[in-house]
């Protein structure tokens, strides 16, 4: 590390370093005898009364003996009041200054020591938007990484959750921590994850987003590989079940791997419930997102070319609504669903209190007055708007039941019930080819994993759920003791 | 490599002996065997039962091999390649015969008319998938969709019930057992679907105790679930069996409460058809197995293209006609699959007791 004798002359180098950025700052101090201090920092993410209060004013009060070492009095010093340490070189200290710390330059010493400083802003804990429940912690993450380890760490208060870090970003410098319960994590997952993260080179990581797409086991897959989550009472009992949480600093959204299907099945509300009512409530997921999957799909394939199926009276019903309607009934169809989408991706974007009108507007006075115009049917809007909000009941997976709807009503138009089926098979054959880090995709119903049913379509009690799922890779495969023991 | 479980080897099992079954079978049967018929398919089942019986074992006492390595150990490589000739010739006639059920029954269920190509390029890529992807894709699809499966044939049996009288084909025997043989002789070549389990040699990852016995139980409990559907489908339609084709469509078609509403029959309909997808993508597999040796590739993608786009000329050829499938099987597979089953017999049980020779030297 090359450090210029002179103070001034140091100060001005690392300035340089920093390609004289506006908001580096360099404070010129001395102690008692006399000795020559200069202290630099990034001046917008640093604490000044830290910085004042307990840096400044301990560095100004030192008396160094002759005996003594004022490098080492003032770390003996300062560490009362934050972290202080001896950067093992240039890089390193650069790195720290970057990440809300200050550096502490000695007159006459090459020796330099960084106090840690930061004062990022950071939300407090809310209620995330996504995940809200009725019973059941309502704490969420938030944008810093700290704050989400902290909040995992409250629920695993276990010497054996391990933190692994990392750094990813050539200009963001993105600190990522991977959490993991070292005697329950399958070790070879863990580091093939690690490998995963190692091999990301990028300019810049500003969400958790940005790597999923690297952590993907099929690139060009259009569902869902990583699970998300933004609540610490799901990070942490996913830890337990083996699986591994990645956090990014910048996102209140943590990701878990490995990742199966079944868990977006799963809400947080279910383990907060009775058994039964959770077993119902899922039944009712899965119901709904088949059914807005292919509603729109059997509907055009029946009116189109399998008109003999439908009940007389539903026949007569259906045929009256559709009389004078311009549009063939896929095109129909598919203008709603069109129009659906617009309106769903413009009330996102929207205002919120623009939004809430718009959303009226949309569903009331668009489609009524569509209706009313003769230009779609009252059974096309109606499917269009069941499924619609059929979809929603998993709302991490929305995106990919809209696109599959999408599909599967083209099919159903153009080939009929046959495409139908050719779809379903192609789509299954698909996903239970899917594998996520050592979990098949659609366990445990294909493969068959018996232990797991435990928490699958079906939730059972606490005391009966005695094992980790089979279907995550994990190397301690017992939770608590079996039921009869208990007993 | 272990690609499948026993629980999806058993419910692969069973779907391939459903193959059929439920729609052309009981025809082509009862053309032979008229008011015997049933009594064909029993005999028939027993020989598939036996089939079943022997490559389970077969599978279970040679777990690390497939099933050309063990064919060239045992028959050398000139009998292992003989004995995949016979059965590539099996196999393709089955799957041409499948696809041409496929679209006939899908002509006749689902559309009034339906372009042969517009069946056979969908039909083709999804069955060629599921196959390329091989015996791990298929277990799991099959698991998925088994409970569908289950479904639909209890919808098949349960829906004419009350149509049974039990003595319409009585007395059976009137002109000796001649009828019966010539109605297995006629659909012998249903009952040769479960040839193509020989080609989970060495891919069943067998952690259960038991696998032979489970095996048969499950497949026993297929049979008697074949027969039940046949006879209650003879009974019903009595004589005038000989002027249906589809069994289950004909079936739904004398149903008055379905002739009014259809639609559970229908589910059903449509739960045998994608069961009849299913299979046909076994027997994809067990081609693209048979043609890799020949065409000495790595992977199953080019012996799979080549067998398909084999598949797809013939059964163009033929314009997807199943009256002239129904002729060359009368009068020509049957025969050939009583054949090859013989053979297949005779192959398992030497494997199994070279095998045991083998063991038992070596334990000596």
């Amino acid at each position: 590390m090359e450090i210029m004798e002179d103070l001034k002359k140091r100060i001005e180098y690392f300035k340089q370093k920093f390609n004289n950025t506006s908001d580096f700052a360099s404070r010129e101090i001395s102690t008692k005898n006399g000795t020559k201090i200069a202290i630099i920092y990034i001046e917008n993410i640093i604490d000044k009364a830290l910085l004042s209060g307990s840096v400044i004013l301990t560095l100004q009060n030192i008396e160094v003996s002759q005996k003594q070492n004022i490098y080492d009095l003032a770390k003996s010093q300062i560490i009362a009041y934050t972290k202080v340490s001896e950067p093992a070189d240039e890089e390193t200290m650069l790195e720290n200054i970057l990440n809300g710390f200050c550096a502490i330059l000695f007159e006459n010493t090459e020796k330099v020591l960084v106090v840690e400083c930061a004062k990022w802003i950071i939300r407090t804990p809310a209620e995330p938007p996504l995940s809200a429940v009725v019973e059941g912690p309502r704490e969420g993450f938030v944008e810093d990484f700290i704050t989400n380890i902290t909040l995992i760490r409250k629920r695993l208060k276990s010497k054996n959750l391990k933190v692994d870090q990392m750094q990813i970003g050539k200009e963001s410098s993105t600190q990522i921590r991977i959490l993991y319960l070292k005697d329950v994590a399958d070790p070879k997952i863990v580091e093939k994850i690690k490998h995963k993260l190692n091999e990301i080179n990028i300019d810049g990581i500003v969400d958790s987003h940005y790597i999923t797409e690297f952590l993907n086991t099929s690139k060009h897959s259009v569902f869902k590989q990583v699970g998300t989550t933004e609540k610490p009472d799901i990070a942490a009992a996913k830890i337990m079940e083996g699986r591994v949480v990645i956090i990014v600093d910048g996102s209140p959204i943590v990701l878990t791997l490995p990742y199966i299907l079944l868990e977006d099945l799963q809400s947080s509300n279910d383990y907060y419930t009775t058994p039964a009512r959770a077993t119902f409530l899922r039944i009712l997921r899965l119901s709904a997102a088949i059914v807005g999957i292919l509603l729109p799909g059997l509907y055009i394939a029946l009116l189109t070319h399998h008109i003999k199926v439908i009940p007389v009276k539903l026949l007569i019903t259906i045929s009256n609504s559709i009389q004078g309607i311009p549009l063939p009934p896929l095109l129909e169809i598919l203008f709603i669903i069109f129009l659906f989408e617009i309106l769903y991706e413009a009330s996102l974007r929207m205002p919120r209190y623009m939004g809430l009108a718009l959303s009226v507007v949309g569903a009331l006075i668009l489609g009524d007055t569509a209706v009313q115009a003769g230009l779609v049917s009252p059974p096309a809007v109606l499917i269009v708007a069941i499924t619609g909000v059929m979809s929603y009941t998993l709302p991490e997976q929305s995106t990919q039941i809209s696109f599959l709807r999408l599909i599967f009503t083209i099919i159903g138009g153009f080939m009929g019930i046959f495409g139908i089926i050719i779809g379903v098979l192609f789509l299954i054959g698909y996903l239970v080819n899917m594998d996520s880090y050592g979990s098949p995709y659609l366990a445990p119903f294909a493969p068959y994993i018996k232990s797991d049913l435990k928490d699958g379509m079906r939730r059972r009690g606490y005391p009966q759920m005695t094992t980790r799922p089979e279907s995550i890779p994990n190397i301690n495969h017992r939770r608590q003791k079996s039921e009869r023991n208990n007993d | 490599m272990k690609e499948i479980t026993t629980r999806q080897f058993i419910i692969i099992a069973i779907i391939v002996m459903l193959t059929s079954k439920f729609v052309t079978m009981p025809t082509i049967i009862f053309a032979g065997a008229t008011k015997d018929a049933i009594f064909s398919i029993i005999l028939g089942l027993c020989i598939e039962l036996l089939l079943i019986f022997l490559i389970t074992f077969v599978i279970q006492r040679n777990q690390d091999k497939n099933l050309f390595q063990l064919l060239k150990e045992k028959f050398s490589i000139v009998g292992a390649y003989i004995i995949f000739i016979l059965l590539f010739i099996y196999i393709f006639a089955r799957l041409t015969f499948s696809y041409q059920e496929l679209y006939s029954f899908f002509v006749k269920l689902l559309y009034d008319e339906f372009s042969p190509l517009l069946f056979a390029v969908p039909a083709f890529f999804v069955t060629g998938y599921l196959a390329y992807k091989g015996a791990r894709t298929i277990g799991r699809t099959f698991e998925i969709l088994f409970a569908f499966i289950v479904f639909g044939a209890i919808i098949a049996i349960s829906s004419n019930l009350e149509f049974l009288s039990f003595d319409t084909n009585m007395p059976y025997f009137e002109n000796g057992l001649s009828p019966m043989l010539a109605g297995f002789s006629n659909g012998a070549f249903y009952f040769g679907n479960s040839i193509c389990l020989l080609f989970f040699v060495g891919k069943i990852k067998i952690t259960q105790t038991k696998f032979v016995s489970k095996t048969m139980l499950a497949t026993g409990i297929t049979a008697l679930v074949v027969t039940l559907f046949c006879f209650i489908f003879y009974d019903v339609f009595g004589m005038s069996m000989q002027y249906t084709l589809f069994a289950l469509t004909e079936y739904s078609q004398y149903d008055p409460f379905i002739l009014e509403l259809q639609r559970l029959v229908w589910l059903s309909a449509i739960i045998d058809i994608t069961k009849l997808f299913c299979s046909t993508a076994v027997f994809v597999y067990c081609l693209g197995q048979i043609t890799k040796p020949f065409l000495q590739t790595k992977t199953t993608l080019l012996p799979i293209i080549v067998s398909l786009l084999l598949v797809f000329s013939i059964a163009t050829l033929l314009n997807y006609d199943l009256e002239i499938m129904f002729d060359i099987i009368r009068n020509y597979a049957s025969y050939a699959t009583l054949g090859l089953m013989c053979l297949i017999i005779l192959i398992c049980l030497i494997l199994c007791i070279k095998r045991r020779k083998n063991e038992q030297k070596f334990i000596q």
